[in-house]
């Protein structure tokens, strides 16, 4: 049967009403009911509004089509004669777009691109009408819809030109094309739809997963699996659009993600089993051509585009038990003695927010001790591995969540250590809170802002007593919340609490304090002078950024020494290697050094620079190494204490052989070698018999805090005392830095 | 108010996108008898560079660039009168279009945006530009640069035909060429011999003072 001509089915829609909503104009705007500037936009957009609607003047045609052979349509093969399609052309008008080019003209942009947003807004109002009108059509002509296309992505941008004539647009909407094949007005929306003998089918809505406008706010999914095999099992069903970290970060608790999903440290590969999922440029920038053929790819990335099957291999990190030594060091008694119990709470906590452990303490307070703890990583790891990041999250509207996240794992904690304990809340007096800052900020709310960016104002760093229920919604008891009083942006009730427990708060002495974690906190001590900083070493130190770096956790590689010619790893409870903690790092730069791996400088020799130095071997096969990048980071890091030191040093007039006491405080569960770090000039060659390490110090004094409340006035009256140095514009400081980053002990 | 006060106030008020203070304090600024010169650099373009500075690093967005904008606008129409009395030179002159074909206009009236806003003259020649009129504008008007945007993989080589133009007048030499939009990348910029690709307008507007100064110097 011959193909009817088409011209007398050409279908012109006129009764069309187009919507502006407003809160889809402010999407496409990018702007927020928080952002500064959002009632200035809003002012703009209500006097726009009545012209702008005015000017919109939307019609559409439906008509019979056909896609000639020669053009290729993706997925359908090749063709021996043209394919019977459905064509579709909504256009608002031109004379929004000329609206927008005389306000830009002007220098009106508000103006100019609000109206292009609402011309935006409008066209894409019209799609659900349009799909009823184009079912009306198909239901008269006798047809179905077998799969709806859209150039370029399905087929050539010349097929625009085809619908332009087939449609007689030129006559029904008085359109133009240009030679780039472009319509006139530029707010047209071009739908071809693949006809289906069968009128039952009807397969019209655009397949948001295909197409290639990732950022479009319109767009949609149809779920698909996601089946996980590796170190968990698990069957995922993808209903939205989300990486493939977030998928597996909402179903697997716990999963790091050291950089906060932005592709660049590469702690998130995973391997493709079944299925495929296309090459991004991160994973370019990560992966040889060989492993990209292998399937390996960055899940903080990835967004499955069909049914898959990935192998994962990193690790849950959520339990670590490897601090638990430190944390039961010691147990001095600082409760109030000779006190009667009988009638009171009998228990109290101590908790320590640090970014990336959380640390709890059970204390017994009739005699004062501490009779568990338990440590686990914080859950807001996974928005990334520092402060910084966290703080982005944090303005960038995710604070509730972020928020939310700390206070049901605190929760949690607790509630496993009472029931583990079969105490009840009603015996627990108190719980003392302590953390950096940043950590702070996030459980109490308080806006971010500050923090991120010059000059680095804290919101409120002072103490605080809160009733438990105002700050654990979940928890329905009688205890109050004590948190301590901070210093500054980078130097939180953490150090505080740290500096109170080593005994600093007294006057006497000469002594230094240093945080070993991303952010360096130190202070030093020269009789009633009380100073402090932070360096910014940033996380390496704690296994951040480092190719293979991981927590202080079973099978992370801890320290390393050269046997003759062979390197020999050990690990966190002897489990097979899985990476390499903190104090593994500093190891194997010490090791390198003496082996002449790196030279001076921190150049790894010629034979390891491309692929790194292998470390050890995992359980699955694959090696871990330490790359060039990684030795960057840890010369970086260790200059910056380095560095720190000498300023304090010089700030407080002293020099390094007058310090007589160091205490070195952070998350080397494991025990920092002391003298390896000083042979990569870590720390100054005289500290090597002064340095005493005193784990989580923080813990210690929110735990002394817990113990007894009047310790608040302690911490108090350093916090007063202490003056804080902003090392980043300090010439001592810059100058060290760039002599502290030899590897060379001095 | 001291003259550096005020000065500092100015840039302030555009990184806000309050435009009727800008106009305010530029008023001002020109009664109390300060250099113009000193008003547009330090007051108003200062301003908008911080903002494009903070949109580059993701801590504001389109619409605060925007507002900034306009306010800069605001005071720069007060401006204007004053500087072509005392003979000021812009940065630079630059030519802005969308190449044949296309008619997107929207990404390149924010690359004109941002330009006027690092102080450049900008002569912006719509959309749908062919060759032949990129070329004759950018030699009437002395250009130093000529911007093109392409959104259309089926029009950007027309950026192309811009340059081979160029070439066959001898006239490559004389300006820089810089190109953008969607499809646009580094490896386009370099096969078509563009001087420069850059991902957004704000670096646009950086990349195009940079190069021009290079040239002066």
């Amino acid at each position: 049967m011959r193909e009817m001509t088409s011209e007398n089915r050409i279908k012109m829609i006129r009764e069309l009403s187009c919507e502006v909503d407003k809160k889809e104009v402010f999407r496409h705007l990018d702007c927020l009911p928080d952002s500064p500037v959002y009632g200035e936009m809003e002012r703009t957009y209500e006097e726009t509004l009545p012209e702008a609607l005015s000017l919109l003047c939307p019609k559409a045609v439906i008509a019979p089509g056909l896609i000639p052979e020669d053009c290729e349509i993706s997925g359908e093969g090749k063709k021996d004669k043209p394919t019977k399609a459905v064509f579709l052309l909504v256009t608002v008008g031109k004379e929004i777009s000329d609206y927008c080019t005389r306000a830009f003209a002007s220098g009106d942009y508000v103006r100019g691109m609000i109206a292009d947003a609402m011309a935006d807004v409008a066209l894409f109002s019209l799609e659900k009408e349009l799909q009823e009108q184009l079912r009306n059509c198909c239901t008269e002509w006798g047809w179905g819809i077998a799969r709806r296309l859209e150039a370029p992505k399905d087929l050539p941008m010349e097929i625009q030109r085809e619908v332009f004539l087939q449609t007689e647009a030129e006559k029904y909407l008085q359109m133009k094309i240009t030679d780039g094949y472009m319509f006139s007005p530029v707010k047209t929306s071009c739908q071809i739809y693949l006809r289906s003998a069968d009128p039952s089918v009807f397969r019209s809505a655009h397949n948001c997963r295909g197409c290639s406008s990732r950022n479009c706010i319109y767009r949609g999914v149809l779920p698909l699996s996601m089946r996980v095999t590796g170190n968990w099992q698990k069957e995922i069903c993808v209903t939205e659009e989300k990486t493939v970290l977030e998928l597996l970060q909402e179903n697997i608790p716990g999963l790091p993600s050291p950089c906060g999903g932005r592709g660049n440290c590469g702690k998130c590969k995973i391997q493709v089993i079944g299925g495929a999922l296309p090459v991004t440029v991160s994973d370019r920038a990560y992966f040889s051509g060989e492993e990209l053929q292998e399937g390996w790819r960055l899940a903080c990335q990835a967004y499955p585009a069909a049914d898959l099957e990935i192998w994962v291999g990193f690790e849950d990190e959520t339990e670590m038990q490897a601090n638990e030594s430190a944390l039961n060091a010691e147990r001095e008694n600082t409760g109030l003695p000779g006190k009667d119990y009988s009638n009171e709470r009998r228990y109290a906590f101590a908790v320590d927010i640090g970014t990336t452990t959380v640390a709890i303490a059970l204390l017994y307070l009739p005699e004062g001790i501490r009779v568990m703890a338990r440590t686990a990583l914080n859950p807001q790891r996974r928005f990334g591995a520092d402060v910084i990041t966290r703080i982005q999250k944090v303005s960038g509207g995710m604070a509730k969540e972020l928020q939310k996240l700390i206070i049901e794992e605190l929760e949690r904690l607790m509630g496993l250590i009472l029931k583990e304990g079969q105490i009840g809340w009603n015996d627990v007096a108190r719980v003392s809170v302590t953390g950096n800052t940043t950590m702070l900020h996030i459980l109490r709310g308080y806006p971010c802002e500050g923090l991120g960016q010059l000059p680095f104002a804290p919101y409120s760093v002072v103490s605080e007593c809160l009733s438990i229920k105002d700050m654990f919604p979940n928890i329905n008891a009688q205890a109050e919340v004590l948190i301590g009083p901070g210093i500054s942006a980078f130097v939180g009730n953490d150090i505080v609490s740290g500096l109170q427990a080593v005994g600093m708060g007294n006057v006497r002495g000469k002594r230094m304090f240093i945080d070993l974690g991303t952010n360096g906190e130190m202070a030093i001590r020269n009789g009633e002078l009380l100073l402090t900083a932070s360096t910014a070493a940033g996380p390496a130190l704690e296994g951040g950024n480092i190719l293979w770096g991981t927590g202080s956790i079973p099978g992370a590689v801890c320290g390393a020494d050269f046997q003759e010619d062979r390197l020999c790893v050990r690990t966190i409870l002897r489990k097979k290697p899985i990476g390499i903690c903190g104090s593994g790092v500093i190891e194997l730069a010490a090791e390198f050094t003496g082996k002449g791996v790196i030279d001076e400088t921190g150049l790894l020799a010629e034979e390891w620079f491309a692929d790194g130095y292998p470390v050890a071997q995992r359980a699955d096969g694959r090696k871990i190494v330490l790359t060039q990048k990684d030795i960057r980071e840890i010369q970086l890091a260790k200059a910056a204490i380095r560095a720190g030191i000498h300023t304090l040093l010089e700030a407080a007039q002293m020099n390094p052989e007058d310090v007589e006491e160091v205490y070195l405080a952070g998350g080397f569960g494991h025990g920092l070698n002391v003298a390896k770090a000083i042979f990569i000039g870590m720390f100054p060659q005289i500290f090597e018999k002064k340095v005493k390490t005193v784990g989580n110090s923080a813990l210690e004094g929110a735990g002394n805090l817990a113990l007894n409340p009047d310790r608040l006035l302690d911490q108090e009256a350093i916090a007063g005392a202490a003056q804080n140095l902003e090392l980043s514009s300090d010439p001592i400081f810059g100058e060290m830095y760039m002599n502290a980053m030899m590897f060379e002990k001095t | 108010m001291s003259e550096n006060g005020l000065i500092q106030e100015i840039s302030e008020f555009v990184q806000k996108g309050r435009a009727k203070n800008v106009k305010e304090l530029v008023e001002q600024a020109l009664d109390e008898g300060m250099e113009p010169k000193l008003i547009l650099n330090d007051g108003l373009l200062n301003g908008m560079m911080t903002i494009g500075g903070k949109f580059k690093r993701n801590e504001v967005f389109v619409p605060e660039v925007l507002v900034a904008a306009r306010a800069l606008n605001t005071g720069l129409s007060i401006l204007e009168p004053k500087l072509v009395e005392i003979g000021n030179e812009p940065v630079g002159r630059a030519v802005v279009g969308t190449v044949k074909g296309d008619l997107h206009d929207i990404g390149k009236n924010l690359v004109a945006m941002m330009l006027k806003g690092i102080g450049f003259e900008v002569y912006d020649v719509g959309v749908d530009v062919s060759a032949e009129t990129f070329i004759k504008e950018a030699e009437e008007k002395q250009a130093d640069v000529i911007c093109m945007s392409a959104l259309l993989t089926t029009t950007m080589t027309n950026m192309r035909e811009v340059i081979l133009e160029l070439e066959k007048q001898n006239l490559r030499g004389k300006y820089i060429v810089m190109v953008g939009g969607a499809p646009v990348n580094e490896a386009f910029a370099k096969q078509i011999q563009a001087d420069y690709y850059t991902p957004d307008a704000a670096t646009c507007a950086e990349v195009a003072k940079q190069a021009v100064m290079n040239k002066d110097a």
